[in-house]
């Protein structure tokens, strides 16, 4: 298990309002969240609940209408758009659940894709992405698209990409959605691998099984944190719900 | 059947549901059929409506070449032309005619001047065409001392004589003769190119020396069963056995016999409407391209719905013949639009070229064989738009894509046929718009070229004296002399003189020798311009002679024969002394023509007339006083509306001789942009062809471009979340647009340098691969390009990661 001593992640106050035909929907409400590096996070909740919308706060592809977001000790809720993909490129890998891979770029080209934005010298790149595909057991399909491939082999694929710019954090959308269940659970053990060597791993899931292999599970529900499973509930202001 | 008119249902159905698509493709059908449509009219009225006679094909125009001399093309003098209708056999008969003046005077009006066919006596019946009043030439009509008659048009029959039946038999004065009127021709008929009324060709082969007089144009009926080549061979034979009889004038001279209307029309127009044809074809290629990408567009995201079909059991044939009927309906839309838009340019064009008086039969319109066309084209269009899509949408992989359709599709990025169909269309504009650059630049040139001379306030007529009233030199040079002295006296005038050529019309080219120079054949003899010309003349035009003097008064017969030549004659036979003082002879050294004393040296006044061939401007004028002249030149630098004289100036010449009609009653700024229709007309026609090529280029590749980008949606959030910055994605998508473009503009480049070839007769001063343009034309359609790339671009950059991902 790795250490989880300083704070990678704080969310104090974050809400997020959806306006959709001058309807207000609240998509989160009043969030406070901390995720210490090294920890694995699983997001539980229904369907609508606000999970995937958190993910894409914390992964800087949207913005809190209200509250605080820090990452790494800097504030990051008020950063232009560039800022935040300068930030997303070398702070956070994303797994997402369709993998999205690039279907014209080869395996090798898809996990080098996030080190070409940061301008990495060539011979850097072909090192880490060759690492990246080699902890994901991958070597051996570099030239192939991601056509040719299972989904169980897309997604190790997409997790080499996440991986292979040795991100602060991984996040993880519903990472085995898409796969059967033995492959689901190769990647669900992969994820605990990269865990155990010290990745920070927030993972959205609705299956409590997958949840399991994260040592914290967040509960949302109706855009709110109703239960943090190690122990540190968070505050139900206005829906009354128990906390355990 | 009804299948067929359900997947035509559907099909208008689905295209109602689309209407931005159905708009852009209609639009894109409806430029592409309307220009060619036109463009078709106007070589099917020019080259193979034909003449309106029975069995057209049959009429031949024959003519003399000598192929020795590197000449293709002489008229033919009386004594062949008899010869030949005498030894033939191939034609049911052969006749001549020339064309001129005939001024017609009488009773019924003033004098006026037509365009008259001097013809032989015979014509009438070989074409075919009998009077609807009165009868045409007898046998006979046409010797010299005949009596003069006169078949009048309908036109002239309908305005001059107020469509009277009794004005044949009347009795009228042509060319100053007495003539009697004995017939009028139907309406529409204006053989041999586009004359008013005809008379016949009273000339005497005996009375001439052999290959002398007038030059005529000679035609025949071909015999039934005698093809072009057996006369042809017929008339090789002949013609080598007038040159064994007559080596002197007839050594090397062939007969060439081709198409009447080819004849009258010229190779180098003929190839120039069949280059414009085919470059119309290339705009309707990049609208069809448009189509096709668009539908190419459709296919990809209605993957779903050709799925479900095959699988419910449609057959492929059935798949491809619904995606056709699709593009049928937008073939048929836009043909019929197509027929609006080219009856529109056929009636610009028409209204564009009435003033240059085309030949009668050119017959520029919009009937059944148009129409037949719009509908071939339509059937091709849909072909050439529908097939490729609808092909590649009823082979998709149907598993795949009812599993999965965003992995059934080939590629979210752009199909290699779809790259092809982009860089097809660069291509092709840009060897249209480099055609169009270079007309733009030309048709500028006309619009500002420096001649050099006055040609706005100057107001110029001609005239013409014929034998009847002014039978020799004397009393011509007489009334010139009166006519001068009359038009300087009028208000206003700044300068008039008179000419046999008006400066920028074009001139003539005649052998002269130099004297002192040997010259071993008639082959070395150099050759210049001729103008006759009065005093004052370099005056009127507001040029001085440079070196030496001007003519004078005393430059009149019995004084020293005498010549100013131009600057570039100077230049060209006397480059390294002065010519002043050195003397020349028209024709041969040993001619009987006296020797001229060049007194003079004229600035170049454009003698060669206006084209892209500057060559050959070297010239001399001659003054009138020690010449002769039949035809002459009226020019007044008159006030500031030069017009204001022309009824003055017919007056006055009206009290000279109430027999002598004015004619060709112009500024010579109007007569200029007469004679240089050719490349306006045309030169606005290819820029028409080149700016639609441009925009259906330009549209096409933002629509390709644009869905490219709304399929690369998804892509584009991946990038994005996993860190590409905004001048990531721009140049991203960018550079996909900047290949096509640079193979584009590669190949539409070395299209236009062949292209600009073909186009090089409608040029005006114009390099046909004028660096500049073509260098414009490229940094344009670079511009272009990556403007329409920029802006689906720049929509890529505004992806919102977060919804991009949440759509997959």
């Amino acid at each position: 298990m790795a250490s989880t001593n300083s704070t990678l992640i704080k969310l104090e106050g974050v809400k997020k309002v959806f306006y959709t035909d001058e309807v207000e929907t609240h998509a989160l409400a009043d969030v406070h969240l901390e995720v210490r590096q090294g920890e694995y996070v699983a997001i539980a909740g229904p369907s609508g609940c606000g999970k995937t919308t958190l993910l894409s706060i914390l992964g800087l592809l949207d913005t809190p209408t209200a509250g605080a977001y820090t990452l790494a000790g800097e504030p990051v809720a008020q950063l232009t758009p560039g800022q935040r993909a300068y930030v997303r490129n070398r702070q956070i890998g994303f797994i997402f659940q369709a993998f999205n891979l690039i279907g014209d770029l080869t395996v090798y080209e898809n996990v080098e894709l996030p080190l070409t934005y940061r301008r990495l010298p060539g011979a850097e790149r072909r090192r880490r992405v060759e690492e990246a595909l080699e902890r994901v057991g991958m070597t051996h399909r570099t030239k192939h698209y991601p056509s040719q491939l299972s989904g169980g082999q897309q997604q190790r694929v997409a997790v080499a990409r996440a991986i292979g710019g040795a991100p602060a954090i991984l996040l993880a959308d519903e990472p085995t959605g898409n796969l059967d269940s033995t492959n689901g659970e190769a990647v669900m053990r992969l994820l605990d691998e990269l865990h155990r060597d010290g990745s920070t791993i927030c993972m959205v899931t609705h299956d409590p099984r997958y949840a399991e292999h994260a040592a914290r599970t967040l509960h949302l529900f109706d855009g709110q944190i109703v239960r943090d499973e190690n122990g540190r509930a968070a505050e139900l202001e206005t829906h009354g719900f128990a906390v355990s | 059947m009804d299948s067929l008119l359900a997947d035509l249902k559907y099909s208008v159905r689905t295209l109602l549901k689309s209407p931005g698509y159905t708009a852009l493709s209609v639009l894109a059908l409806t430029l592409g059929i309307g220009l060619t449509t036109t463009m078709f009219s106007i070589v099917y009225g020019a080259l193979y409506r034909g003449l309106p006679f029975a069995e057209p094909e049959r009429i031949l125009h024959l003519e003399r070449n000598n192929l020795a001399q590197d000449i293709q093309s002489m008229g033919v003098p009386v004594h062949d032309y008899v010869d030949w209708r005498s030894q033939q056999s191939a034609f049911e008969d052969i006749a001549a005619f020339y064309q001129g003046t005939v001024n017609i005077s009488g009773a019924e009006g003033r004098a006026e001047r037509f365009d008259g066919g001097f013809m032989t006596a015979n014509a009438f019946d070989v074409l075919g065409v009998r009077p609807m009043l009165g009868r045409s030439f007898r046998e006979g009509e046409d010797r010299p001392q005949a009596p003069m008659v006169v078949l009048l048009g309908h036109t002239v029959w309908r305005d001059r004589y107020q469509g009277d039946p009794n004005a044949v038999g009347r009795t009228i004065r042509a060319n100053g003769e007495t003539a009697e009127i004995i017939g009028v021709m139907p309406e529409g008929f204006r053989f041999p190119m586009n004359e008013d009324l005809w008379v016949p060709m009273r000339q005497d082969p005996l009375a001439l020396p052999r290959g002398e007089g007038t030059q005529l144009e000679v035609f025949g009926r071909l015999k039934h069963g005698v093809s072009t080549d057996q006369a042809a061979a017929e008339y090789a034979t002949i013609a080598r056995r007038l040159a064994q009889e007559y080596p002197e004038t007839n050594d090397g001279v062939g007969v060439v016999l081709q198409p009447y209307t080819e004849e009258f029309i010229g190779q180098e127009p003929i190839a120039l409407l069949w280059t414009m044809l085919a470059a119309v074809f290339l705009v309707l290629l990049i609208a069809c391209a448009n189509v096709a990408n668009l539908l190419l567009a459709r296919a990809t995201v209605r993957s779903k719905e050709v799925a479900v079909r095959t699988a419910l059991g449609a057959s492929r044939f059935r798949v491809v013949r619904q995606f056709l009927s699709e593009t049928l309906v937008l073939s048929v839309i836009g043909g019929a639009l197509g027929v609006g838009l080219a009856w529109v340019g056929v009636r610009m064009f028409n209204n564009a070229i009435v003033s240059t008086q085309p030949p009668f039969w050119i017959d520029i319109k919009i009937d059944a064989v148009a129409i037949a066309f719009v509908l071939a084209l339509a059937l091709t269009a849909t072909v050439l738009s529908g097939i490729l899509p609808a092909l590649r949408a009823s082979g998709a992989n149907v598993h795949e894509i009812l599993k999965d359709e965003s992995r059934g599709t080939s590629s979210l990025r752009l199909g290699k046929l779809t790259k092809g169909l982009v860089v097809m269309e660069i291509a092709l504009s840009c060897g249209l718009l480099v055609g169009a650059g270079l007309m733009i630049k030309s048709v500028v040139q006309l619009r500002t070229i420096d001649l050099g001379f006055a040609t706005d306030d100057v107001f110029t007529a001609r005239l013409g004296l014929f034998p009847a009233t002014y039978p020799d030199t004397v009393s011509r040079l007489q009334f010139f002399d009166e006519l001068r002295g009359r038009l300087g006296t009028l208000p206003g005038v700044r300068g008039a003189a008179l000419t046999t050529n008006l400066p920028g019309l074009g001139t003539g080219r005649w052998s002269f020798a130099i004297e002192g120079t040997p010259y071993a054949t008639d082959q070395d003899y150099p050759r210049a311009r001729v103008a006759v010309i009065t005093p004052g003349f370099f005056e009127t035009f507001g040029v001085a002679v440079g070196e030496g003097r001007d003519f004078g008064a005393q430059d009149i017969r019995g004084s020293l024969p005498v010549t100013i030549v131009n600057a570039s004659f100077a230049r060209k036979f006397f480059p390294n002394e002065s010519p002043i003082g050195r003397r020349i002879r028209q024709g041969r050294a040993d001619s009987r023509l006296p020797w001229l004393t060049i007194v003079g040296i004229a600035p170049d006044m454009h003698m060669y007339g206006l084209g892209n061939d500057e060559r050959d401007q070297e010239g001399f004028y001659l003054p009138l006083g020690q010449a002769d002249a039949q035809f002459i030149s009226i020019a007044v630098r008159g006030p500031r509306d030069p017009m204001a004289l022309a009824p003055i100036v017919r007056d006055g010449v009206f009290a000279m001789d109430n027999d002598l009609p004015l004619y060709w009653v112009r500024t010579l700024s109007q007569g200029i942009a007469e004679s240089t229709w050719f490349y306006r007309v045309f030169g606005t026609l290819f820029m028409i062809f080149g700016f639609t090529a441009l925009f259906l280029g330009g549209v096409g590749l933002y629509g390709v471009m644009a869905f490219s980008v709304s399929r690369r949606t998804q892509e584009v959030g991946v990038r994005m979340a996993l860190g590409a910055q905004t001048g990531d994605v721009l140049r991203l998508v960018l550079r996909q647009g900047l290949f096509q473009l640079g193979v584009g503009l590669f190949l539409g480049l070395a299209l236009a340098a062949g292209l600009s070839h073909l186009l090089r007769i409608i040029l005006f001063q114009v390099e046909p691969r004028d660096p500049v343009i073509f260098a414009t034309i490229a940094l344009v359609l670079f511009a272009i390009g990556m403007l329409a790339s920029y802006f689906p671009a720049r929509r890529a950059t505004r992806v919102d990661p977060v919804a991009a991902l949440r759509y997959e």
